[in-house]
């Protein structure tokens, strides 16, 4: 085991003003006629430690921005420092040969455990695989080790030998995990890693995901559109919107006071029993912009039930709230806006009675 | 074919109920062996209410569903037993079960009176054809309209699902759709000739929350207008919750509970129930999940006794050895499950 980071609070990673656009090409000779602006201009910091929920409706960029930091993508623009021991790295724009050693830090789990899986290999072999790429162990040591992670990870060691076919959704999903902390990544970027699991399944591997997280010191960005799902396994939520990020709060707050009428609408979106009737919600209408021609100014105003002129030309800028500096949210009206949480007063009421 | 009456049936309490199961089992029958898909399912559904399914993969959810359409090919599946009684608007109820799957009769209520919508919006649309044609066709089969007046309720039923631009988008092609709009046209379609049941089977699972938020009011707005039933299939507990009055919970073909939605979230019963409700992540409850362990057994793994037994933390001896029968346990809800049969000695105080 390497050390974990003595100080927990440290920056482990710092995005700056990252893009990445991608070439949209037409015709015969393939010339470029636009981009599309998955990810443009998002900054953030994540503490080592902190589990970071990434959500957004589909083509908001939460996907391309773990692909950027696992360097799946070469991003177009921006920085991503990365804390290595001799200080912080910008791996936006390293080759391939300079991004081996820091591939050994940054893991990625992927959403469907039967595409990520290769058919042919052993599971022995499929987590083994990572170790051998980065030269470490011997045969046996090696085997010795597939053998402590598939205990971690609740499998035995007689899933050595078989194939993915062979196992169910749910294994094949903890098998993933195994290969992602094979070589003791410090920082996990989980994409849907839940979203194809049943129920049942699903409470196994994110409990599971916390465990490892408390054992292995790790810091996850964990990218879902499952709302609840990010309620229960994160710290700090992001919210994104056309490439863009809309707010960042404390899980808490996001939930109990949403700063941004985006996160209103995510908030008020999400199925939910009330007794005695339906709930009254306010409902967003249509569907979210191309990004490959994003609206001006604040690209939300489009949808956005409070939107003034300023909000059409003018692009907010992410910033702190003056009375609670943890939360940033990028909206021009946030002071004059009162916005609706995902709780009922009633709710509300009950949670701070426990809170105290 | 005939319709099947049955003698027992009281006409004056029953008039609200539009369609009654009865111990339906559909067995799958292929080379590796019998897969009982669906074991001995029972439920009622009552005019402008909402039936929630619900379990996880693999518990006979949508093979209930299809077989009530009969969708589901002869050379496969088979309906071993059971009944489906369907009450129409005027005369005899009939049993769906008994009909030719390829005769008139189940035609003339397939798409009708009886309407589905399928999860993925994508396969379930023919790409060579319009959105318009694929509405129309409906139209056109089940009521004696010329073209004109179908395309015109076609594009009445686009603008009353909320897609823009009617006129413009009745000609476009499902590729020409986004995700939101093609299950929103699936909708339309299901809806065009104003069915008297919706089913719906997973019809949000694809789609973003803000969609889903769209589409689930849409459907009950619709049935607030109409009076139309409801059987909503889901995985998502938090649906039911929003939608349903009674829900049926099933696990390996079998209804292991059924009860109003206040029963089954407030004090379910049966140990799956209950291990659904602590898998489930839910906004404000700060506890650790509660997973029930291990995961649905394969088609041909089906356990001796109980089917849930493996994975029960109540299981005694007697449910490795019988299957539990349906108690009643309470005025409109039923449990099968051994800790509620008064012979069994440990009784289990849930909550």
């Amino acid at each position: 085991m390497r050390p974990v980071n003595p100080n927990g609070s440290d920056t482990i990673l710092a995005i700056e003003d990252l893009r990445q656009y991608f070439p949209i090409k037409a015709g015969l000779l393939q010339k470029t006629v636009a981009h599309v602006k998955a990810v443009d201009g998002v900054s953030f910091t994540v503490a080592s430690g902190e589990t970071v929920g990434l959500v957004g409706e589909s083509g908001s960029g939460k996907t391309t921005i773990g692909r950027c930091i696992v360097r799946l993508y070469k991003p177009t623009d921006g920085s991503i420092h990365f804390s290595m021991t001799d200080g912080m790295v910008d791996i936006a724009q390293l080759n391939r040969n300079e991004l081996q050693p820091i591939r050994r830090d940054i893991q990625m789990l992927f959403q469907d455990p039967n595409s990520s899986l290769n058919a042919r290999m052993r599971i022995g072999d499929i987590i083994a695989e990572p170790l051998e790429i980065h030269g470490i162990g011997t045969r046996e040591e090696r085997r010795a080790r597939v053998n402590k992670l598939l205990d971690q990870v609740g499998l035995g060691a007689d899933m050595h030998n078989r194939f993915p076919h062979q196992l169910s959704g749910g294994q094949r999903q903890r098998v993933g995990v195994a290969r992602a902390l094979s070589i003791e990544p410090r920082l996990v970027v989980c994409d849907e890693p839940v979203s194809a699991l049943d129920v049942s399944v699903q409470a196994q591997v994110l409990n599971l995901l916390a465990d490892l997280q408390q054992e292995l010191g790790l810091t996850y960005i964990f990218i879902a559109h499952d709302l609840s799902v990010v309620e229960y396994i994160s710290d700090r939520v992001m919210v994104m919107y056309l490439g863009k990020l809309m707010e960042t709060a404390p899980t808490r707050k996001i939930f109990e006071r949403p700063t941004h009428p985006y996160t209103e609408a995510l908030l008020n979106s999400i199925p939910k029993r009330v007794r005695g009737g339906h709930r009254k919600r306010f409902v967003l209408t249509g569907d979210i912009p191309s990004p490959v021609n994003p609206p001006s100014g604040c690209v939300f105003h489009t949808r956005c039930q409070y939107a003034k002129d300023i909000c059409k030309t003018e692009t907010p800028a992410l910033r702190a709230l003056p009375t609670d500096p943890q939360t940033q949210v990028a909206c021009h009206l946030v002071e004059e806006l009162s916005l609706q949480p995902y709780y009922t007063a009633d709710e509300l009421r009950n949670l701070e009675a426990d809170h105290v | 074919m005939e319709a099947v009456s049955p003698a027992t049936v009281d006409w004056d309490e029953m008039t609200d109920t539009i369609l009654e199961v009865e111990n339906l089992k559909t067995y799958f029958f292929i080379e590796q062996g019998i897969v009982r898909a669906v074991d001995g399912v029972s439920f009622t559904l009552q005019a402008g209410k909402t039936l929630g399914i619900v379990g996880e993969s693999g518990c006979g959810k949508s093979v209930t569903s299809r077989t009530i359409m009969r969708l589901l090919s002869p050379s496969l599946a088979r309906i071993v037993d059971g009944s489906i009684l369907y009450y129409p608007v005027k005369g005899e109820p009939i049993d769906l079960a008994q009909l030719d799957p390829f005769g008139e009769q189940i035609r003339d209520i397939r798409g009708n009176e009886i309407a589905m919508i399928f999860q993925e919006p994508m396969t379930s649309l023919n790409p060579v054809y319009s959105v318009g044609h694929q509405i129309m066709e409906a139209i056109l089969l089940h009521q004696e309209v010329t073209k004109e007046e179908a395309r015109k309720q076609a594009v009445e039923m686009l603008r009353l699902v909320g897609i823009p631009l009617p006129e413009q988008r009745v000609d476009q092609y499902p590729h020409q759709f986004s995700g939101g709009m093609r299950q929103r046209a699936m909708i339309a379609m299901a809806l065009s000739c104003n069915p008297r049941i919706l089913i719906a089977d997973e019809p949000t699972t694809a789609l973003d929350v803000t969609i889903e938020a769209q589409i689930l009011d849409l459907i009950q707005q619709i049935q607030a207008d109409s009076e139309m039933a409801l059987i909503m299939i889901t995985h998502d507990l938090n649906v039911i919750g929003e939608v349903a009055d009674h829900v049926i919970v099933m696990y390996l073909g079998q209804v292991v509970e059924s009860a109003p939605v206040d029963e089954i979230f407030d004090a379910p019963k049966h140990p799956y129930t209950q291990g659904l409700l602590n898998s489930l992540p839910m906004i404000g409850r700060e506890e650790r999940l509660e997973p029930i362990t291990g995961s649905v057994p394969g088609p041909h793994e089906r356990p001796q006794g109980c089917a849930f037994a493996p994975r029960c933390p109540h299981v005694m001896n007697r449910c490795r050895l019988e299957e539990p029968p349906s108690l009643i346990a309470g005025e409109f809800s039923t449990v099968a499950c051994w800790l509620y049969d008064e012979q069994t000695e440990v009784v289990y105080a849930p909550g």
